[in-house]
C-alpha cells in the first residue's frame, strides 16, 4: 500500500478525464481536451428580439368569452401516436441511454401505431383502427417490461418501479393505475383494481408473484378506456 | 325580505358555480396532457379538481411550466407538417475540397467490450480506413454530452478537433440512435439530429414566439428565425453544411456561437429586417417540403388562414388551358392561388431552391399589393382570417373537434380576445382551457357534421371590447386621467393638444387606437391590459360611443 502511495504517478491524461468527469468542464490549460464549440473567450450572446410582448389576461373580456357556450361537449382526444411510447416511459424513467435504447426498440412500430411518416405524407392518426389498437398492445407490453420487470442486458441500470414487494399486489396495481391514468388512488374503480389484481396473480410463477407477473396488468392499464381517450 | 332572501340565494349559488364547483378529473387530466404532455400528479389533481379557481391556477401553472414548450412544439409540428425526407439533407452538404462528391469526414462510433465508447474513421464507401493501437488512443470530450469520454486515434483529433465537432458522427446500431436526445445520451447521430432539427424549425419558431409571449403574428416576422444546438453547431461547420444554400447571413452566423451545442430547445434569433424572409414560411423545412410555389401558397392558405381552394373543373378539360388565372373552370382557384404563389418567386423551387434569382415579382393577395414575402406576411397578419384560423386550430387541439355552425359567436369572441391580448397565444390557450364548457365530463363525437364555415378574408383584426355598461362623464371619469397625456400633448406643443373635452372629441378615436396597441404613451410594453392607460382608453372609448 505504501509502495503504491509513493510510486503511483497519475498521468496527465487520467487527471484530465477525472476532472472532466467530476466537473464536466475542462479548465486546466495543460489539458489538451478543450471544447471548441462551447467555450469562447468573448462569450457571445443572442441579440435582443426587438418586438414588444403580447398582453396578459383581461378579466372582463374573458368573462364575456366564457359567456358564449359550446354547442356540444368536447370530443374525446386520442393521445399522440408518435409520442405514445415516449410519454408512457417518461412517467417512470429519466432521459438517458437506456431510455433511448428502449424507444429505439419500439420505433419500428410507430407507423403501425398511427404515427407520422418521415416524409410527412402520412399525418398522425386522430382515431384508432384495429391495426393501431393491436400495435398499441404490443408496444405497451414492450414498454411495460422495461417499467415493471427490467433486465440488466436490455435495460442496464433500471430496476422495477413497483413501490412494494411483488407479493403486495393490491398496492402495486393501484400505484400503476394511478400513475398511468393520472387518477388519485381513491378515485380508482374498485372492480378494475380487483380484476387487475387477479390478472397479476394469474401469472404467478410457481405460486409466487414476481415482477414479470405485472406485465399483463400494466399492458391492460395502458389499454384502459381512460388511457386510450382523454 | 323574501326578495332579499332570493337575492342572497342567487348570489350564493352564482358564487358556488363560479368558484366552489368541483372540476371533473377527466378535464384536469386532459388539460395536463394537452398543455404539458403528461398526466397530473396526485397532488396536482387534488388541487385542480377541488374547484374552478384551483383548476384555473393549475392551467396557468401548466402554461408557464417548462413542459409547455414540448406540448407547443408538438402542436406546431402538427400544424405546419411533420417530418422531412433524409435525401434533402444530402443536398445541403458541402462538396469535398476538390469538388468531388466526397463529403465531410465521417466517424463511426460504437461500444467496445466493457461498454467503453470509441470512434474510428469511416470512408464514404463505409470502409474503415485508419486505425491505431489501443495504447495510442486519446480520450476526447465530444460536444454532444457533458461528462462523456470517447477514445480515438490521434489523427481523428487532428481532423475532427478535440470535441469531434468537425466530423459527421454515426453510431453503430441504429436502434439506440433513432431516439437520441442531445445532452442526455452517449449515442449521437449527426444526420438524424440535424434532419430532426431542420424538420422542426418552423415549429421551433412558433413555439419560441408562444413561450416568450410575443404576439403570434411574429411567427411570420421578416428576419426572425430560431435555432437549437444542433442547427447552430451544424451551420457553423461550413465544410459540412453549405450555408450559402440556406441563405444564412452574417448576422445569424455571428449569433449562432451563443447557442450551446447541447441546447435541445429552439431560441429565437433576430437577424435584421430582410424582405425575402417571413419567419416560418422561409425555413428550410417549409420551402423544401412544399417545393413548388403553388404548393407553398396553397399550404399557407390552408394552414394559416384555414381556407381551401375548391376546384370546379370543366367537364371537358381543354388540352391547352392557357392562362389558368383567366380560363373558365380554372380561374376560380388560380386567380387567387397563382398571384399568391408569386410572392415566393424570390426563392427557387424544388431541388433548385438554392439557385434562386432573388428577384421579386409585383403581385397581389386579397386585394393588397406587394412583391416580397415580408409584404405577404404583413398582408396575412393584418387580416382577421389569420387570427380566426389560429383560434380554429387552438380550439380543435384542445376540444378535440372543430367549431360547429352554431358556434360562430364563440369563435368571434375568442378571436376578439386573441386580438385584444395582442395575439397572445398563451392567453388564447388559457381562455379555451378554462372555458366552463371545456370542463364538462361528457364527450361528444369528433366528427362534426355541421362545421363552421372558413373564416372570411378582408377584415382588419379588431378586438372584442368590453361592453360600456356605465355612463361616462368627461369631467369626472376622463379629466382626472388625462395627465398621462398632457405632459406631451398640450396647447402650442408640436403634438395635438389633449387638454380639453373638445380636444378629446377631435383626437379621441386616434388616441384610443394608439393606446390600444401600446403605441402611446412612449415606452409601453405592448397593449395595456390594466392600470391607468387602460382605464383612460376604456373611458374615452365608451364616452365617444355614448356621445357620437
Amino acid at each position: 500500500m505504501m509502495y503504491l502511495l509513493f510510486h503511483f504517478r497519475p498521468s496527465k491524461k487520467l487527471f484530465c478525464i477525472l476532472v472532466h468527469v467530476c466537473t464536466g468542464v475542462f479548465f486546466f490549460s495543460g489539458c489538451k481536451l478543450k471544447r471548441t464549440l462551447i467555450e469562447d473567450s468573448a462569450a457571445p450572446v443572442l441579440d435582443e428580439v426587438p418586438f414588444a410582448k403580447a398582453g396578459g389576461e383581461i378579466g372582463a373580456t374573458l368573462t364575456q368569452v366564457h359567456g358564449s357556450s359550446f354547442q356540444s361537449a368536447p370530443a374525446a382526444v386520442r393521445p399522440d401516436p408518435d409520442l405514445f411510447a415516449r410519454r408512457l416511459l417518461k412517467l417512470f424513467r429519466p432521459d438517458g441511454n437506456t431510455f433511448a435504447r428502449q424507444l429505439g426498440q419500439v420505433e419500428e412500430y410507430r407507423l403501425m401505431l398511427g404515427g407520422a411518416s418521415d416524409d410527412f405524407r402520412t399525418v398522425p392518426q386522430s382515431g384508432y383502427d384495429s391495426t393501431s389498437l393491436l400495435t398499441l398492445q404490443k408496444v405497451a407490453r414492450l414498454i411495460c417490461v422495461s417499467i415493471v420487470a427490467p433486465n440488466s442486458s436490455q435495460h442496464p441500470g433500471w430496476v422495477s418501479v413497483l413501490p412494494n414487494p411483488p407479493s403486495e399486489v393490491g398496492p402495486n396495481v393501484k400505484f400503476l393505475m394511478s400513475r398511468m391514468l393520472g387518477l388519485n388512488e381513491s378515485a380508482l374503480n374498485i372492480s378494475s383494481v380487483s380484476e387487475l389484481t387477479e390478472l397479476v396473480n394469474a401469472f404467478a410463477e410457481d405460486g409466487v408473484v414476481i415482477d414479470l407477473s405485472y406485465v399483463n396488468a400494466c399492458t391492460a392499464i395502458a389499454l384502459d378506456g381512460e388511457a386510450l381517450l382523454l | 325580505m323574501r326578495y332579499l332572501g332570493a337575492l342572497v340565494f342567487f348570489l350564493l349559488s352564482s358564487y358556488c358555480y363560479t368558484t366552489a364547483f368541483a372540476v371533473p378529473s377527466r378535464s384536469v387530466r386532459r388539460a395536463a396532457y394537452l398543455l404539458a404532455g403528461r398526466m397530473p400528479t396526485e397532488s396536482e389533481l387534488s388541487v385542480a379538481s377541488a374547484n374552478v379557481d384551483g383548476y384555473r391556477s393549475y392551467v396557468r401553472s401548466l402554461i408557464n411550466s417548462p413542459d409547455f414548450y414540448d406540448a407547443m412544439l408538438r402542436y406546431h409540428e402538427r400544424q405546419f407538417g411533420v417530418g422531412l425526407p433524409s435525401e434533402y439533407l444530402e443536398e445541403l452538404q458541402s462538396d469535398g475540397f476538390d469538388g468531388t462528391s466526397q463529403k465531410a469526414p465521417t466517424l463511426m462510433c460504437s461500444r467496445g467490450q466493457g461498454g467503453a465508447l470509441g470512434c474510428g474513421w469511416r470512408s464514404f464507401d463505409k470502409r474503415t480506413i485508419a486505425q491505431c493501437r489501443k495504447s495510442e488512443q486519446q480520450p476526447v470530450a465530444p460536444f454532444w454530452k457533458s461528462g462523456l469520454v470517447l477514445w480515438v486515434c490521434p489523427n481523428v483529433v487532428n481532423v475532427c478537433s478535440s470535441d469531434l465537432s468537425k466530423c459527421v458522427i454515426e453510431f453503430d446500431g441504429g436502434v439506440e440512435a433513432a431516439a437520441t436526445e442531445i445532452g442526455t445520451t452517449d449515442v449521437f447521430d449527426s444526420k438524424r439530429s440535424l434532419l430532426k432539427s431542420l424538420s422542426r424549425q418552423a415549429a421551433g419558431i412558433a413555439t419560441a414566439v408562444v413561450v416568450e409571449n410575443y404576439p403570434y403574428t411574429k411567427v411570420l416576422a421578416p428576419g426572425l428565425t430560431a435555432v437549437d444546438g444542433i442547427l447552430a453547431s451544424s451551420l457553423l461547420q461550413k465544410f459540412q453544411i453549405d450555408v450559402d444554400k440556406l441563405h444564412v447571413n452574417e448576422n445569424l452566423l455571428r449569433q449562432l456561437k451563443a447557442v450551446p451545442a447541447t441546447q435541445s430547445r429552439f431560441s429565437l434569433v433576430y437577424t435584421g429586417n430582410s424582405y425575402e424572409t417571413a419567419g416560418i414560411l422561409t425555413t428550410f423545412g417549409w420551402l423544401r417540403r412544399y417545393e413548388k410555389n403553388r404548393t407553398r401558397a396553397n399550404q399557407l392558405y390552408e394552414r394559416l388562414m384555414c381556407r381551401k381552394f375548391t376546384s370546379e373543373l370543366p367537364r371537358v378539360f381543354p388540352q391547352d388551358p392557357g392562362n389558368l388565372r383567366t380560363t373558365e373552370g380554372c380561374s376560380g382557384c388560380h386567380s387567387v392561388l397563382d398571384p399568391l404563389a408569386d410572392f415566393f418567386a424570390v426563392w427557387g423551387e424544388g431541388g433548385s431552391l438554392y439557385d434562386s434569382t432573388g428577384v421579386g415579382v409585383s403581385t397581389t393577395f386579397i386585394g393588397k399589393a406587394g412583391s416580397s414575402l415580408a409584404d405577404l406576411a404583413d398582408i396575412i397578419t393584418n387580416d382577421e382570417a389569420f387570427a380566426a384560423c389560429t383560434v380554429n386550430h387552438a380550439f380543435e387541439w384542445l376540444s378535440g373537434r372543430s367549431f360547429r355552425q352554431a358556434e360562430s359567436g364563440l369563435r368571434e369572441k375568442l378571436t376578439g380576445y386573441f386580438i385584444e391580448t395582442n395575439f397572445s397565444f398563451k392567453e388564447l390557450m388559457y381562455a379555451i382551457a378554462t372555458h366552463p364548457d371545456f370542463l364538462q365530463n361528457a364527450r361528444s363525437d369528433a366528427n362534426v357534421t355541421d362545421p363552421l364555415e372558413q373564416p372570411a378574408v378582408g377584415k382588419v383584426p379588431e378586438p372584442a371590447l368590453p361592453e360600456c355598461t356605465t355612463t361616462v362623464n368627461f369631467n369626472t371619469d376622463i379629466q382626472p386621467l388625462i395627465s398621462q397625456c398632457t405632459s406631451c400633448h398640450y396647447s402650442n406643443s408640436p403634438r395635438q393638444a389633449l387638454e380639453t373635452e373638445s380636444n378629446w372629441k377631435t383626437w379621441g378615436t386616434q388616441a384610443v387606437s394608439m393606446m390600444s396597441v401600446g403605441q402611446m404613451p412612449p415606452g409601453m410594453q405592448g397593449a395595456p391590459v390594466s392600470g391607468g392607460i387602460y382605464n383612460l382608453k376604456e373611458a374615452v372609448r365608451c364616452w365617444l360611443k355614448q356621445n357620437p
